[in-house]
């Protein structure tokens, strides 16, 4: 009967007492004894780790905050400004009528010499991309081959028009498309604006289908932004996939084209703008950016002076710890420290 | 059964009642069943235990017993329907595998809300997780404990078959008469089952025949309680003499039983065989899982099988329990969970008032587009009104923020006990050679609460003691005979029996008095002798002992092993085999003893088993000379009840002065009467007997009365001491467990002396200890006892209380109390009212000491601090009588020993030795707790930050719950992103090493106090996730917010951030980084980076190759480097500022792990003081014969000491710390006297007097450069110090530095730091003065009266003289008792601990004038620095005319001038330790007056400005501008200020050191000492076992050695083999034990000065 207490109590105490020797065999493993390296926080260290870090982050902090006072950036917004003055009181109004002449055409300054390529975005502001509902309303497969254009899971309400036959692109976000559309002249001579590559290369190649279509797209009774030409696959839709590649925040900004050329300062830029994106309806706002990047992308000022920030304080506290150290210092290791040495009867 | 010493009701679990002469008489006793079950179910509320063992006292009546009818399987009892034979362990059959394990693992908590947030994501409107993401972890847990448990039950399943296949032989029921072969698990109740020997027994069955013609049957039970030896069971005569016809099935065999039952002891039926009733016992029953030995065949009938039998009754799991941490856990979860649906309601509240406001947007928005026009008519999409939606999002929120609680953490925790358990079972230190037994995990859920214990309950016998008996003395007729030797086995005195060609011995050697043995061989009929052989005889058979011929090599000799049950019993046979009394043979009805070589046959009459009212057992013999004998062995205190007391009452008192000598030396006791009984008295017993033991209902009660009829009027034949040798290494343990501040109580069995004494041997008791004994047998009683106990515990603690206030910083001034109390008071007080006063009392005292408790009593004690205090308990135990308190117990610990596995099955951990509660607890409890500790508060900190970065994200959604992180990533986070380093960090990590949590136990307080769980830590934790988590969200926020981010980017970003800032906090809080912390931590990291890019490949998913395209740009980058030092900065700052500046004792040992070389050798300095001690005294006294004229200088004429003294200094000097004893050497004293060897007692007083261990008092000197200073260097950097440069400029640093290397390589910095140190030291030390100065000198006056009851236990170091002593006085001295304790200063507390041990055995020599009278124990000297050089001088008033000359005043460093009278005498003592200088006074100045009269080194001044001065002095080391002569000295000391020069010189000129400060070269002679000094040092080093090299090199050792080789000879000699061997025992505990500390590679104690 040995065996049976032993193994339904679950202890590991092997029964047998045939075996020689018990003792578990030695191994530094087994007996936690590894080498192993015992990091301290000494005086020295904690002065050099801040101290580095200050030293290594200031200069960080000086460097982004001048390449971002590099980059020039312009930007306009012309939601209201694009209304006629009458139509104010009614924006939706004027931007759902198929009536009303939605071109707008401003000029503005460049402030400073921007080399090219000059980036041309829209930004929306106040629209939730990241929404729940939003950002679901997608068919990756659907999008990726012609054989799956049937798979419009997620995609409701925008997934077939009422007659049941299948929307590609299917989902609230194609259906959404920004259709502002932007030129540029200067004196009168109109820049050109390359369309091209100015989406990812990977979605192009892998997410959206050379040989998907657009089918039925922005045919049911709620247009809901721009339409596509049916005879270009999606692959090369490069607008449509820019706007795909759903924005992290209600307010962002999606690459529209590049302007290869330089602008000088003090030009007149003429924009004329299609303002058809009806983001009146929500309270959005729409900016046109041109910038100029640099290597922390656009203009950002705040990562260089959050980096001298920490720098600086990191350099601050590397002073107030020597002064500290100074001012009361303390023999590491000194076991006069130890509770029970300094109040022999404390801690009972 | 005469175990006199172990008469409670606990201790008769030991089977009693097994081994009678006669079978048929003998039943278990009713007392021990009651025990015995007791012992063995859990006692839950003792009350309603107590009701529930008084049913079972009760006799069996026929209704609910079982009936059995023998040999006929189908007639037996028909009421009932009995299980077969067959066992079933396994949980599972192959149909409920899958229901039942998945309703198993869904009792836990975690997974049930793991499974409850996965089904709520299944609902279309919640599905905030794909299917997969959200299912997918739970069913891998799920499916990896499935195929665990598979396989666990598999296995189970195949040794069930094994063992239900096993084969039996069963008499065939048709009546054949022949046995069968059957399998095990057919075998049926009622049938008759033949076990042949070796064979085990397949079921529980009544024996009715063996191949003994007697009926015994020898079981081995190591399968059912663990004792090895050997038992008795018995067939009836009845069943035996009818075996044939009952086989045959001609008689009709019914035997009525218990019910089944788990009491392994006990057994209540008979048996009715031919319309005759036997009772059956206990012994007349075989369990399964025994085997038969020693017995060809016995045949038995089943009475109970499978799961019946009490084997598997008594198979009960590993207990349950849920650790203080875990609890504590709990707590904060629910803080979590109201965390949790505080951030849910917010979400969802948000959501609600957004989608209100965007009412009328949201129709038409792009993003939102409420309503759904591709069905044609209109409707709304995914839309039910905002009142759903909050609903709904609500519920999505506890989906998306579900791992604010940990649950994962409750399987990680696990796993980390797993690890744990692992670790502990496999340490070396765990293992216990001797059983060859590995420590036990048996509940894996406490495991750190082994770091919290407070108090540990502990039993005696077997725990603390080994539970080896062993036979040391007798008293024969009130003559002591303990004069014992030992015997060497092969030795003349061994006593062999000649058998033939054989002989025989027995196995155990007992070591015989040669005065006993001699009489006992004397020829002729001396009274004497004969009273000698009657008590041998007594020994030999008043007992139960069964011995058993074993075969040795040598087929000649075979050795005699007494088998029994009792130890005692054992012991005491083996002691009168030794005397020549040799039990050879036991069978039913004759014992055959070996009287001195004549074989002697002895009928066994009658035997009365030992029990609990009688305390006694006793047997009636048939002599060969035809005279029939009453032998009686018994308890003391029985004993003397039925002595027959008006002839030996000298006798008895004899006797009983020599039992109270026995049992303070720690003996068990036994007292041995007998009574020759005539033949009427025979005649009345036996009828009585007869009628007694075959009685069907009360027989125990009526035997216990036909025993007490017997046993009266005995004539005293003598006692006997037995000792039960302490366990290795028990009272180092206890001393340090006390030392940790754990509360070890001991309860024991024994009676009070024996507790006590052996209370002392293991340290528990001390002999400063104050000890309240409550001893009563009333209620009335006891309260009285009890209130008077706590009247005068609550004066010693408010004596203490007052001393410590007032004398802060110094002393141990409690006064440990040890609390006495027996188990006849225990009875009136517990449950009572009175438990509250007891309560009170024992949570005072120090030690608390239970003796004569029942197991229901250690239970009850064990609950009464349980009730009443938050305080984590432990009891360790042996026996089955410490179950119950085991069990009671929060941790309960079984120690495998002598006595069973009783307490094994129902302890929480097992392990084979006492001393294993040092490591487990110190070091692996400590290590546990501190480990799971962090775990839990990282767990919590880890999910709340990544909840928290979630819901920041969410308030950029429109509160949707969207995440920017992927799913798939939130899945992982908490099972592969971060999983491992925490499990890993909780298993391996260690803030101290083993070697340091040993050294200083008092480590182990951060457990009990809960330093590093509760809930301001938890808060503070919580609040860096909250930063931490801002960080971590807003910098990627901020810096991406203007840019063309898309989601799953800054996704990325998030998750690496998180994953890697979490991993790096961590690393950050790692105390050790072995390779394995190392892959875990930097492995999850790129586990992580290596998950995000796997998921960004797949093309579906919406973050498609987004990694790459981020990872390319340096805004990620630099994001990344940013929250890294943004977030870490305040945990960081935090840290460096605690850890430097309030650092915990955790921290500072730490410390002192890393940089403290000189550890080994400080700490042995002080266990070795007395070591030292001696070296120095040889030392000196060789110094002072070879280099000095033994002449008296005639400033000795002035001094008022009573013997010459020649003066020596010597220094001993290490690491800084610098012990300068300028000692006043009798010349009498011969030139080496040889060291004695150190006496324990004076190293515990060392240890005891504060409570606190003293080996922390090392000092360290600033080490940043592994600066090992010479002594040299020492002395002159001390000399310096002491000279007032306190503080040296940096010119001066070079001057000094320039002069040391003289004497090894040093820098300036080195000079630098050590003047910080020794500055700051020397500052604490006046703090502490200061503070001193002010107690209040009455209160200082009575603990000093304690502290002097605690020095007086006798010390028997020599060498008293060594230091001057002559006076003492009150005042100020007492405090010096205090300064003993004060350790802020290492540097003197050497030296005064040696005045201190000296004083207390050293007559004062000269006595003054004022009051002494309560002083008589005081230490008479101590250490104080005269001008830089420590000196003894006696405490009290100092004649310091005669000391130093005329004209000197003593000025304390504080620049005060201590007062002097007119004759020259100090006012008042000076101060241990502190340093004074010695001033030369303007002649005719008043020495009192306090107006003027002061001379600043030889310039007049007033008092106040003589205080400036001197203050002056010491600050900035300037000496005030000196006299001119002094100029001319400066080339002698060119460090020194010329004031300085002149100042010293004339100090040591004055004082004894003329004769040493050579007139030319003062500063050579002083080197020549520290030669000298550092000699000793040197060679006391190796001594000590530890790691000299690190403190000097070889070389220089031995450079050192050979310039004085006559010194060092000496010492050599005559320390190293003395000191060598005390210390190598001393040591031998670490050496032993702790093989993987490095400990054994170092220098052997024993040859010191080789590596």
């Amino acid at each position: 009967m040995n065996p049976r207490g032993d193994s339904t109590s679950g202890s590991d105490g092997a029964p047998e007492p045939r075996r020689k020797s018990k003792k578990p065999k030695y191994s530094r493993f087994t007996q936690q004894e590894l080498p192993a390296c015992k990091p301290l926080l000494t005086p020295a260290i904690v002065v050099t780790t801040f101290a580095f870090i200050g030293i290594i982050f200031i200069p960080i902090g000086l460097l982004s905050l001048s390449a971002s006072e590099q980059v020039v950036e312009i930007v306009y917004q012309y939601d209201t400004d694009c209304i006629p003055e009458q139509l104010q009181n009614d924006k939706v109004a004027f931007i759902q009528s198929s009536k009303t002449n939605k071109t707008c055409t401003r000029t503005l300054t460049v402030p400073k010499n921007m080399e090219g390529p000059v980036h041309i975005y829209y930004e929306l502001d106040n629209f939730y991309q990241n929404h729940r509902r939003y950002v679901k309303s997608r068919s990756d497969k659907q999008l990726r081959s012609k054989a799956s254009e049937t798979v419009t899971t997620n995609c409701a309400p925008e997934a077939t028009t009422s007659d049941g036959s299948v929307i590609v692109p299917c989902g609230l976000i194609a259906w959404s498309l920004f259709n502002d559309t932007y030129s540029f002249a200067v004196n009168s001579k109109i820049i050109e604006v390359n369309k091209k590559n100015i989406a990812w290369q990977s979605d192009k190649e892998h997410k959206f289908g050379s040989d998907v279509y657009p089918k039925n797209f922005q045919m049911g009774g709620l247009i809901g932004g721009a339409k596509l030409n049916a005879s270009i696959p999606l692959s090369e839709q490069e607008d449509l996939i820019v706007w795909m590649r759903t924005a992290a925040l209600p307010r962002f900004r999606k690459l529209y084209g590049r302007i290869e050329t330089n602008l000088a300062a003090n030009e007149q830029i003429t924009v004329t703008i299609q303002n058809n994106y009806n983001t009146y309806s929500f309270e959005g706002k729409k900016n046109l950016v041109l910038s100029t990047t640099s290597w922390i992308g656009g203009k950002n000022d705040f990562l260089g002076t959050a980096y001298l920030t920490v720098g600086s304080l990191c350099l601050f506290l590397a002073i107030g710890f020597i002064i500290l150290y100074l001012l009361k210092p303390r023999t590491l290791g000194d076991p006069s420290y130890l509770s029970w040495n300094r109040n022999p009867d404390g801690h009972y | 059964m005469a175990d006199g010493e172990r008469t409670t009701f606990g201790d008769l679990l030991r089977p009693i009642a097994d081994p009678p002469v006669r079978p048929d008489l003998i039943s278990l006793s009713a007392s021990a069943t009651a025990a015995a079950s007791a012992a063995v179910d859990p006692p839950h509320g003792s009350r309603a235990e107590a009701d529930r063992l008084g049913a079972s006292l009760k006799e069996l009546a026929d209704a609910d017993a079982r009936i059995v009818f023998v040999g006929d399987p189908g007639g037996t009892d028909p009421r009932l329907v009995l299980p077969g034979n067959a066992v079933r362990t396994a949980k599972y059959s192959f149909l409920t595998f899958i229901p039942r394990n998945l309703f198993e693992q869904f009792r836990r908590l975690a997974y049930v809300y793991f499974l409850a947030i996965a089904v709520l994501n299944q609902l279309p409107q919640l599905a905030v997780f794909g299917r997969g993401a959200s299912v997918l972890p739970l069913a891998f847990v799920l499916l990896v404990t499935a195929v665990k448990d598979a396989y666990e039950d598999w296995r189970r399943h195949r040794s069930d078959r094994a063992e239900n296949g096993r084969a039996a032989a069963i008499l065939d029921p048709a009546g054949s008469g022949q046995f069968r072969p059957r399998r095990w698990k057919d075998l049926r109740v009622g049938e008759v089952i033949k076990v042949l020997a070796d064979q085990s027994i397949p079921c529980d069955m009544v024996l009715l025949a063996t191949s003994d013609p007697t009926g015994v049957a020898y079981v081995q039970t190591i399968n059912l309680d663990g004792e090895s030896n050997l038992k008795t069971r018995y067939a009836k005569q009845e069943t035996m003499s009818r075996l044939p016809s009952i086989i045959a099935g001609s008689v009709t065999t019914v035997i009525r039983c218990e019910t089944p039952n788990r009491n392994i002891y006990g057994f209540h039926a008979n048996l009715e065989v031919d319309g005759k009733r036997v009772s059956l016992g206990a012994s007349n029953i075989i369990l399964r899982g025994c085997e038969l030995k020693n017995t060809a065949w016995a045949i038995g009938v089943a009475v109970y099988t499978g799961i019946e039998t009490k084997v598997m009754l008594n198979s009960s799991g590993a207990t349950s329990k849920r650790s203080r941490l875990e609890t504590h856990m709990n707590r904060e979860t629910l803080l979590l969970s109201a965390i949790l649906i505080t951030l849910c309601s917010a979400v969802s509240i948000c959501n609600g008032i957004w989608l209100a406001i965007h009412r009328d947007e949201l129709e038409l928005s792009q993003y939102f587009r409420k309503r759904d026009y591709s069905g044609g008519d209109e409707k709304y999409y995914n839309y039910y009104g905002i009142a759903m939606q909050v609903f709904f999002v609500f519920l999505m929120a506890v989906i998306v923020f579900q791992i604010m609680i940990p649950i994962s953490l409750y399987i990680s925790m696990e796993l980390v006990r797993l690890g744990q358990a692992y670790f502990m079972i496999r340490d070396n230190n765990l293992y216990d050679e001797s059983s060859s037994s590995r420590f036990q995990c048996r509940a894996l859920n406490i495991n750190e609460d082994l770091g919290q214990i407070r108090y540990v309950f502990s039993d005696k016998t077997g725990t603390l003691t080994e539970n080896k008996m062993v036979f040391q003395c007798a008293s024969i007729r009130g003559i002591d005979y303990s004069e014992g030797k030992d015997p060497s086995p092969n030795g003349s005195d061994v006593y062999y029996v000649v058998v033939g060609d054989q002989f025989w011995r027995p196995k155990m050697l007992v070591k015989t008095d040669p005065k006993l043995v001699r009489l006992l061989r004397s020829e002729g009929e001396t009274q004497e002798g004969k009273h000698a052989r009657d008590f041998f005889l007594a020994l030999a058979a008043c007992n139960t002992i069964v011995p058993l011929i074993v075969g040795t090599p040598d087929p000649k000799q075979k050795l005699i092993d007494y088998q029994g049950e009792s130890p005692d019993e054992q012991a005491l046979v083996y002691a009168a085999a030794a005397y020549g009394y040799v039990l050879i043979e036991r069978t039913s009805g004759h014992i055959v003893i070996d009287v001195l070589g004549d074989r002697q046959r002895f009928n066994v009459l009658g035997l009365h088993e030992f029990d609990s009212d009688r305390k006694r057992m006793s047997v009636i013999i048939g002599c060969p000379d035809r005279t029939v004998r009453l032998f009686v062995k018994g308890a003391d205190s029985s004993m003397f009840g039925v002595l027959e007391k008006s002839i030996d009452l000298d006798i008895i008192r004899a006797t009983e002065t020599n039992l109270h000598a026995y049992s303070s030396m720690g003996l068990r006791t036994l007292v041995v009467g007998m009574r020759e009984l005539s033949r009427n008295d025979f005649e009345v017993w036996h009828s009585a007997y007869e009628k007694a033991s075959t009685a069907l209902y009360g027989r125990g009660s009526l035997l216990r009365a036909v025993a007490s009829s017997v046993e009266n009027n005995l004539q005293i034949l003598g006692a006997s001491g037995i000792e039960d040798k302490l366990q290795q290494g028990v009272p180092e343990a206890i001393k340090s467990l006390r030392q940790a501040g754990l509360r070890v109580w001991v309860l024991t069995g024994d009676k009070q002396e024996t507790a006590i004494s052996i209370g002392y041997s293991c340290k528990l008791l001390t002999s400063e200890m104050t000890h309240i004994v409550i001893n009563n047998n009333s209620e009335a009683a006891c309260r009285k006892s009890l209130e008077d106990a706590i009247a005068i515990s609550s004066k010693f603690v408010a004596i203490s209380s007052r001393a410590q206030n007032t004398v802060t910083g110094t002393g141990s001034a409690r006064v440990p109390l040890a609390l006495i109390i027996d188990g006849t008071s225990l009875v009136h007080i517990l449950e009572t009212e009175l438990e509250e006063k007891l309560f009170k009392i024992a949570t005072v005292c120090d030690v608390v000491l239970c003796c004569r408790v029942a197991p229901l009593q250690k239970a009850g004690i064990v609950a009464l601090i349980k009730k009443r205090t938050e305080d984590m308990t432990l009891a360790i135990g042996d026996g089955a009588n410490d179950v119950s308190m085991i069990q009671m117990a929060d941790v309960g610990i079984g120690i495998s020993g002598q006595e069973g596995r009783q307490a094994v099955m129902a302890s929480d951990f097992a392990m084979g030795q006492f001393r294993f509660l040092l490591p487990l607890l110190l070091v692996h409890g400590h290590w546990n707790y501190q480990r799971i500790a962090y775990m839990i508060l990282y767990n919590f900190y880890r999910n709340a930050m990544f909840v928290f970065i979630m819901f920041w994200y969410v308030l950029y959604t429109a509160y949707t719950l969207t995440t920017a992180i992927t799913e798939w990533s939130s899945v992982l986070y908490s099972v592969l992103y971060t999983a491992l380093p925490t499990v890993v960090v909780g298993i391996l990590d260690k803030d101290l090493s083993r070697r340091t949590l040993l050294k200083y136990p008092r480590l182990y307080g951060a457990g009990q106090r809960e330093e590093r769980y509760n809930l301001s830590l938890f808060i503070l934790t919580m609040m860096d996730a909250i930063w931490q988590s801002l960080v971590v969200f807003f910098i990627p926020y901020l810096a991406y917010r203007d840019t063309t981010v898309d989601g799953s980017s800054l996704g990325d970003l998030w998750t690496l951030a998180v994953v890697t800032l979490v991993n790096i906090h961590l690393a950050m809080d790692v105390f050790r980084w072995n390779w394995i912390t190392h892959l875990s931590i930097w492995g999850s990291i790129a586990v992580a980076v290596m998950c995000v890019i796997l998921i960004d490949s797949i093309w579906f998913l919406p973050g498609y190759w987004a990694i790459y395209h981020t990872m390319k740009t340096g805004l990620f980058w630099l994001c990344l480097l940013g929250i890294f030092a943004a977030g870490m900065i305040p945990r960081f700052t935090m840290k460096a500022l605690t850890e430097y500046f309030m650092p915990n004792d955790i921290q500072i040992s730490r410390e002192l792990e890393k940089f403290g070389n000189f550890n080994d050798f400080t700490d042995c300095l002080y266990t070795e003081t007395d070591i030292r001690f001696h070296l120095l005294h040889s030392a000196i006294s060789s110094a002072a014969s070879n280099n000095t004229k033994p002449e008296a200088h005639p400033s000795a004429n002035r001094h008022s000491l009573p013997c010459q003294y020649s003066p020596s200094i010597v220094t001993c000097i290490f690491g800084g710390v610098t012990l300068t004893v300028v000692s006043f050497l009798p010349l009498t004293l011969p030139p080496v006297s040889p060291p004695s060897p150190p006496t324990e007692a004076m190293d515990d007083q060392n240890q005891d007097n504060y409570g606190g261990p003293n080996l922390q008092r090392s000092a360290l000197e600033p080490l940043r450069t592994r600066w090992t200073p010479k002594p040299e260097q020492i002395l002159i950097l001390e000399s310096i110090f002491n000279s007032g440069m306190v503080n040296p400029p940096k010119d001066e640093t070079v001057r000094i530095r320039k002069l040391l290397e003289q004497f090894g390589s040093v820098g300036d910095a080195n000079v630098f730091y050590w003047f910080q140190n020794r500055r700051s030291r020397s500052r604490r030390r006046q703090r502490q003065l200061q503070a001193s100065l002010m107690a209040d000198p009455r209160a200082a006056g009575v603990v000093q009266h304690a502290g002097g009851a605690a020095t007086s236990s006798p010390s028997n170091s020599p060498g008293g003289g060594f230091f001057a002593c002559s006076s003492s006085t009150s005042a100020a001295a007492s405090s010096s008792n205090f300064v003993i304790d004060d350790n802020a200063d290492d540097l003197f507390s050497i030296s005064r601990q040696m005045g201190f041990m000296e004083a207390t055995q050293t007559p004062p020599p000269f006595m003054c004038s004022s009051d002494v009278s309560h002083l008589h124990n005081q230490p008479e000297t101590i250490t104080v620095f005269i001008d830089g050089v420590a000196s003894e001088v006696p405490k009290g008033p100092i004649d310091l005319r005669a000391a130093f000359g005329h004209n000197v005043m003593l000025v304390h460093s504080s620049g005060e001038l201590l007062p002097v009278t007119e004759h020259g005498i100090l006012m008042q003592s000076l101060q241990m330790g502190e340093s004074y200088f010695s001033e030369l006074e303007l002649k005719n100045a008043s020495p009192s007056s306090s107006m003027h009269g002061y001379h600043l080194r030889g310039v007049p001044c007033d008092a106040h400005q003589y205080q400036c001065l001197r203050r002056h002095s010491q600050r900035h080391g300037n000496a005030p501008p000196m006299a001119a002569f002094a100029k001319a000295l400066q080339s002698f000391a060119p460090f020194w200020e010329p004031a300085e020069v002149v100042f010293r010189l004339s100090i040591w000129r004055k004082t004894k050191f003329t004769v040493l400060m050579d007139r030319k070269k003062p500063l050579n002679h002083l080197l020549a000492l520290l030669l000298l000094s550092c000699l000793l040092s040197m060679d006391a080093a190796p001594l000590s076992s530890v790691d000299v090299s690190s403190l000097v090199s070889p070389a220089g050792t031995f450079a050192l050695r050979n310039r004085d080789e006559a010194a060092t000879k000496v010492i050599d000699k005559e320390t190293a083999e003395e000191g060598g061997v005390s210390l190598n025992e001393r040591t031998g505990f670490e050496l032993d034990d702790y093989p993987g500390s490095g400990a054994n590679s170092r220098h052997d104690p024993k040859n010191p000065g080789k590596p």
